[in-house]
């Protein structure tokens, strides 16, 4: 688990930001912040847990955050690329739950995932472009917020119109092994029994 | 079937609504550039459709019977309307199947699709993968759907049996042809004598050539051919050694091994399966008669029986049929049973595996276990009942002749 390609890439990915963020200081600070944000990502890898996981995206996004006020990068620019970053980051570690118990994933998932990335990486560059360059020429370039926040406003109606059963991504944590009745559903559980299969009962 | 919004979207959700609300109140562009990108992905994912829809047609197993040690598959179809970019499928197996290869994929679906997921029976006796659990979430991981499908057909894993030659010796055949010699002269197959015709001989029974070379006419008498009823008991009162050197796999091994070869000799077999309680299957002919037993056998477990008959007094055993018993004659309750049925009247025969099972045993507690085996088998030999060792490592064949060779001169045997 710990030997794939997703799993190396996100502890990768963490040494790098937590370096970055905390290059100019003293050695030891870099070493502990470093060795704290990659037991972040092995505890994340190993738990299946997704508040780890968010937990540890955001640790990428604050040490993002001290790299761009280290360096003295200025605009807008710098804080989406380093949030796009730490969603990145989220979506490697997500691919390896998908490991977890010897778990095979097929390479269009692959595609799909990081396309889709790629897709919001540029339509995030694209709007934040549109709002430098369109905010620069007036006073307050605070306007485009406006509509955002009515989208945003749409968006939280809906999700909150529509709920959550459950906390999810109880099925990723999981450290089931064959033969073990962890979490085993009872039979009375299974949906939609049109959906179960066609062979005839014994 | 459960629907969710993910750690993801309300992750998102706050940090979209912290970085854009924050950025207007402070009037700071940067707060909304942090928070753009979370907007963003919220904004692509209602977009491209949330809980795509993923439906299980079937999933079961590609065969219902097999030999312990087979593969099988279990075959899952699913369809789609739409393209979905990320579905799960996981399956439950219990301790006697094995995957191959991994009980979980990921797969972008768009329509149809056949999975295939190989597993290994193990171990004998009914088995099934219990569940299918089917995860699909959208490009964005914002939402999910969950489902659970029961995987209801089961699979019956033979152990792998040994084919018997030889019959079991019968003591009461019943007046149906059959397999087994009777000590009676008639029409059958087998030769007996060659004597000279007497008065009342039915003249068809005059052998042409023997009495061509002897001169005056000589009849050649032959055996009878008859069936019988056998009842196998099963001792299923407990389960001692590891899951494939245990004692109730010897003993339904060999049981199944001494029904198929009873029945393939026209002689009825019947089934005492005994564990806290009794299963009675009557003695019967045939193919269904045969696939009823061996499923019977197969389902032989430990577990207490509820709700039939609790001793072997009220079976309707027929006076004839011959028991033959498979047991390690551990249990009391068993011991009691054949003692019981030989006083009946029938003739009970004990095929006892002569195996230790596993583990570690001091040299005091295994004298005792001798010694209360040798009581055992000579209060059983007392009462009539005849107890042959058998090792379960090695065939059982060598038994069976024994036991014909040991049987008294004109019992019915082959």
């Amino acid at each position: 688990m710990y030997s794939s390609w997703p799993a190396i890439s996100a502890m990768v990915m963490m040494v790098v930001v937590s370096l970055l963020g905390t290059m100019g200081t003293h050695p030891a600070a870099m070493a502990l912040t470093t060795l704290i944000g990659v037991v972040l990502v092995i505890i994340t890898i190993d738990t299946g847990g997704h508040s780890m996981l968010m937990f540890s995206a955001g640790f990428v996004l604050i040490a993002l955050a001290l790299t761009i006020q280290r360096m003295g990068l200025e605009g807008p620019l710098p804080w989406t690329a380093a949030a796009l970053v730490s969603l990145l980051f989220a979506d490697v570690v997500r691919m390896t739950f998908a490991e977890r118990r010897s778990g095979v994933i097929e390479s269009e998932v692959y595609h799909g995932v990081f396309g889709g990335f790629v897709v919001a990486a540029i339509t995030s560059g694209v709007t934040i472009g549109l709002v430098v360059v369109l905010g620069s020429g007036s006073a307050n370039g605070s306007w485009l917020l406006v509509p955002l926040a009515l989208v945003l406003a749409v968006i939280g109606f809906v999700g909150l119109a529509i709920g959550v059963s459950k906390s999810p991504g109880q099925h990723d944590k999981r450290r089931w092994k064959p033969g073990e009745r962890l979490m085993a559903p009872p039979r009375s559980a299974a949906d939609d029994p049109s959906l179960n299969t066609s062979a005839p009962p014994p | 079937m459960s629907r969710h919004l993910t750690y993801r979207f309300w992750v998102c959700l706050v940090a979209a609504a912290s970085g854009l609300v924050g950025g207007f109140i402070a009037g700071l562009d940067e707060l909304v550039a942090l928070g753009l990108p979370f907007l963003v992905l919220l904004v692509l994912s209602v977009v491209e459709g949330w809980w795509p829809t993923v439906r299980v047609l079937s999933a079961g197993p590609s065969i219902d019977r097999a030999v312990e040690g087979d593969i099988i598959t279990l075959d899952i179809v699913v369809y789609s309307p739409q393209r979905v970019p990320w579905v799960e499928f996981e399956v439950q197996v219990p301790t006697t199947v094995v995957p191959v290869e991994s009980l979980r994929r990921t797969i972008a679906l768009d329509g149809n699709r056949h999975l295939q997921i190989p597993l290994k029976l193990v171990q004998w006796g009914v088995s099934r993968p219990d569940w299918l659990t089917v995860v699909s979430r959208d490009r964005f991981g914002m939402t999910e759907t969950v489902q659970h499908v029961l995987i209801s057909t089961p699979i019956r894993v033979h152990p792998p049996t040994e084919k018997l030659v030889k019959l079991a010796p019968l003591a009461r055949p019943r007046e149906i042809t059959g397999d087994h010699r009777s000590r009676r002269r008639g029409s059958g197959t087998e030769l007996a004598e060659i004597r000279p015709f007497r008065r009342g001989d039915p003249l068809r029974a005059v052998h042409p050539r023997i009495s061509a070379r002897r001169g005056e006419p000589m009849v050649a008498e032959r055996h009878v051919e008859e069936a019988a009823d056998v009842i196998v008991y099963v001792d299923a009162v407990q389960d001692i050694g590891d899951e494939l050197d245990s004692t109730l796999r010897w003993t339904v091994t060999a049981c199944m091994a001494l029904a198929q070869r009873h029945l393939r000799s026209m002689d009825r077999v019947g089934i005492v399966g005994r564990s806290s309680g009794v299963r009675w299957l009557e003695p019967s002919l045939g193919r269904r008669a045969l696939h009823t037993i061996v499923d019977t056998l197969l389902a032989t477990t430990t577990v207490p029986i509820v709700g039939i008959f609790q001793s072997t007094r009220a079976l309707d055993i027929p006076k004839n049929a011959t028991i033959m018993a498979i047991s390690p004659l551990l249990s009391a309750v068993v011991i009691d049973d054949l003692i019981a049925l030989r006083r009946r009247g029938n003739e009970v025969i004990v095929i006892r595996p002569d195996k230790v099972p596993t583990g570690e045993v001091s040299g005091t507690a295994m004298r005792i276990f001798r010694v209360e085996n040798e009581i055992t088998r000579r209060g059983l030999a007392d009462a009539g009942v005849m107890v042959v060792p058998w090792d379960p490592s090695s065939a059982l064949e060598p038994v069976i002749r024994r036991l014909t060779a040991s049987a008294p001169r004109g019992r019915a045997r082959r």
